[in-house]
């Protein structure tokens, strides 16, 4: 039993030495981002640092966060040897209401760095098209009080019709009600 | 016309007295179901209330939770709820097919079902709406819906012809119904006082005056004109619920028609199963004769044959194409996930029951019963297929759910609401049929040739 204990302990310690091992193996990342825009071209520098010292060769991602998820601008770049990375900005990408766009850069499943995010905003993102917007015309897509004139009209005049008839027939309810005061009692066998 | 088979007598060669007769033996065999509750009849009765009760426990376990207790996700936001409505909606349908449609096209058969086809539509409509507001997240906010609504919206305009067609399905069954509510008032005198008190204010002193035939045959002439744009329109708006919507699968110009098709159909066949029922719970053989049964087998096969038209566009037609998402959605139907569904409602609610009724003994009534029953439960399903798997193929798939998302089973909250609103409607129905005539009396001796406004104002003659 005593065995079997002193087996078990001794695993332990040999996973728990492996995974510290490993653990120290990976060293720790840090990324700066940097925009900048040269005629009319929209850069974003990421710079990637380990111990003050520029890390080379290193595979970064750049991503804006959309909706529902992060859309990938272009491919990876790898950092050079001043440890940055240059990557090209669309000057197409619509921003929030005030035109500003999160952008990420990301380090992911690196070897030595695993996995190092960062993110930052930048007023990047164009002015949205105003002419593809029908909400303030009268359309169908519009709001309540835009709904088009013709529609409006349409639907009152049937409605109108409709429950005009509607009320009509109810009216003639009251006048059945009103005609058996005037003859009560013809008959006992309707049916 | 097509005379009822008990009646040897041509009705011009009927004396006064035989006439009067006459009525009378038909007046003492409708009212028998109001004077006495069998314990088979008493038992129904509590079965269905059973399940409705469970059904309003399920529901206040929904409204306490919230919508997170049913299978809806973010891919089929719509469920079993919304399946449910347009099946409802689509057998209401068939009220005006019966009463205004076949009255408008000078056939007289149709007389002594009217009533059973008019209590049809009221139920169902009157529970279409109810499970609309269950399928709500916040049903305290339904009034938002006409304060605030978009007149833009296809669900603002299914709001207005949903509400438009429960008031004047009601007054289609009223306004034929007084005086068999006067025959109640009048001859039902050992019932409990608030049923007495329910049958004088509801026959609104109707005594059978000349001028009172006037108004009521008047009045059921302007509903007849008035509820069949009505019924086109309910089932139209519902179906444009969804071709309004891009979706594979819903994205379609033949879905109005389509769905005013199998609501014909569907309704159709539920009026047969009520009547069938009706006839051997109530001992109407003699009024809701074979002939009855074999003209509503015709209608029927007529109505299989259209549906089957319609069916064959709405798939065959993208199934040429096979085109995207579309074609997805038809593999999952033709021959995937859904195929045995599929096929089982394509082949047994509608081309099968077309085949079977070209023969003449299909049409006596418990053939026809058995047959118009598998019409109706395949007509539920294809709306359900209408509904699920359209919401589990969009043309983009959502990100960032849950796996299971992408799949739905309805939970037992749901089916038991479903479960509790069809209860809800046959309990409507029977409740009716026990404090009202489910014969129209005037109407079916009408049929028979027999005018009750000259018996009751002979001077009118």
């Amino acid at each position: 039993m005593k065995k079997h204990i002193q087996y078990l302990l001794m695993l332990l310690f040999l996973q728990c030495s492996f995974l510290v091992g490993f653990a120290q193996e990976e060293k720790v990342a840090t990324m700066q981002m940097a925009f900048g825009e040269v005629d009319s071209v929209k850069t974003c520098t990421v710079t990637v640092k380990s111990d003050s010292t520029p890390v080379v060769g290193t595979e970064v991602h750049l991503y804006v966060k959309s909706l529902y998820a992060l859309l990938e601008l272009g491919k990876a770049v790898a950092t050079d040897e001043n440890g940055e990375a240059a990557i090209e900005f669309p000057s197409d990408l619509p921003g929030n209401g005030e035109g500003i766009i999160t952008v990420i850069a990301k380090i992911e499943k690196d070897e030595t760095y695993g996995d190092v995010e960062t993110q930052s905003n930048v007023k990047w993102g164009a002015a949205p098209k105003k002419e593809g917007t029908l909400w303030n015309s009268r359309s169908l897509s519009a709001s309540r009080e835009k709904a088009p004139m013709i529609l409006v009209v349409a639907s009152t005049g049937i409605i109108v019709l409709i429950w005009g008839t509607i009320f009509y027939v109810i009216f003639q309810l009251f006048k059945i009600k009103k005609s058996a005061k005037l003859i009560p009692e013809i008959s006992k066998e309707n049916g | 016309m097509i005379p009822n088979a008990h009646l040897e007598t041509a009705y011009h060669e009927l004396s006064e007295e035989e006439k009067i007769a006459h009525r009378a033996e038909l007046r003492d065999v409708v009212m028998k179901p109001l004077r006495h509750t069998g314990w088979l009849g008493k038992a129904w009765i509590g079965f269905l209330l059973v399940v409705f009760l469970i059904g309003c426990y399920a529901y206040y376990l929904q409204l306490k939770n919230g919508l997170k207790v049913t299978a809806m996700r973010d891919y089929a936001s719509w469920g079993l709820y919304i399946s449910n409505f347009i099946f409802f909606v689509a057998i209401s349908l068939v009220g005006a097919l019966i009463s205004s449609v076949l009255r408008l096209t000078n056939f007289d058969w149709y007389r002594p079902i009217t009533r059973i086809a008019e209590i049809i539509a009221v139920s169902a409509i009157i529970f279409a709406g109810l499970i609309i507001i269950v399928d709500m997240g916040r049903p305290d906010r339904v009034l938002n819906l006409f304060t605030h609504g978009r007149i833009q919206s296809p669900i603002v305009w299914d709001v207005i012809v949903v509400s438009t067609y429960l008031v004047t399905s009601l007054l289609f069954l009223y306004f034929p119904l007084l005086p068999g509510i006067a025959l109640c008032r009048d001859y039902l005198t050992e019932k409990p006082k608030w049923q007495r008190w329910l049958y004088k204010v509801l026959a609104l002193g109707w005594n059978g005056s000349h001028r009172q035939w006037q108004i009521m045959k008047k009045s059921i002439a302007i509903i007849c004109v008035l509820i069949i744009p009505l019924a086109i329109s309910i089932h139209t708006v519902t179906a444009w619920l969804f071709a309004t919507t891009l979706r594979p699968g819903w994205d379609s110009t033949n879905f109005g028609p389509y769905f005013v098709a199998g609501a014909f159909q569907a309704g159709t066949a539920c009026v047969i199963i009520a009547m069938f029922v009706f006839r051997k719970a109530y001992n109407l053989q003699k009024y809701l004769t074979e002939v009855h049964f074999n003209q509503m087998g015709k209608l029927l096969v007529f109505l299989c044959l259209i549906y089957a038209y319609f069916n064959l566009n709405e798939y065959l037609v993208p199934a040429y194409k096979m085109r995207g998402a579309e074609g997805k959605l038809l593999n999952d139907l033709f021959t995937g996930h859904y195929a045995p569904l599929y096929w089982s409602v394509q082949i047994f609610g509608m081309a099968l029951p077309a085949l079977l009724l070209l023969w003449k003994k299909a049409r006596k009534p418990l053939p026809i019963a058995i047959i118009a029953l598998f019409v109706v439960v395949a007509a539920w399903f294809k709306r359900y297929l209408i509904v699920t798997p359209i919401m589990l193929h969009p043309y983009t798939p959502i990100q960032d759910v849950p796996s299971n998302w992408a799949v739905y089973f309805p939970t037992w909250i749901e089916i038991s609401i479903v479960s509790a609103s069809l209860a809800g409607v046959l309990l409507i129905i029977t409740i009716f049929s026990k404090l009202f005539p489910i014969i129209s009396v005037w109407e079916t001796l009408e049929n028979e040739g027999i005018e009750l406004e000259e018996l009751d104002n002979p001077e009118k003659k």
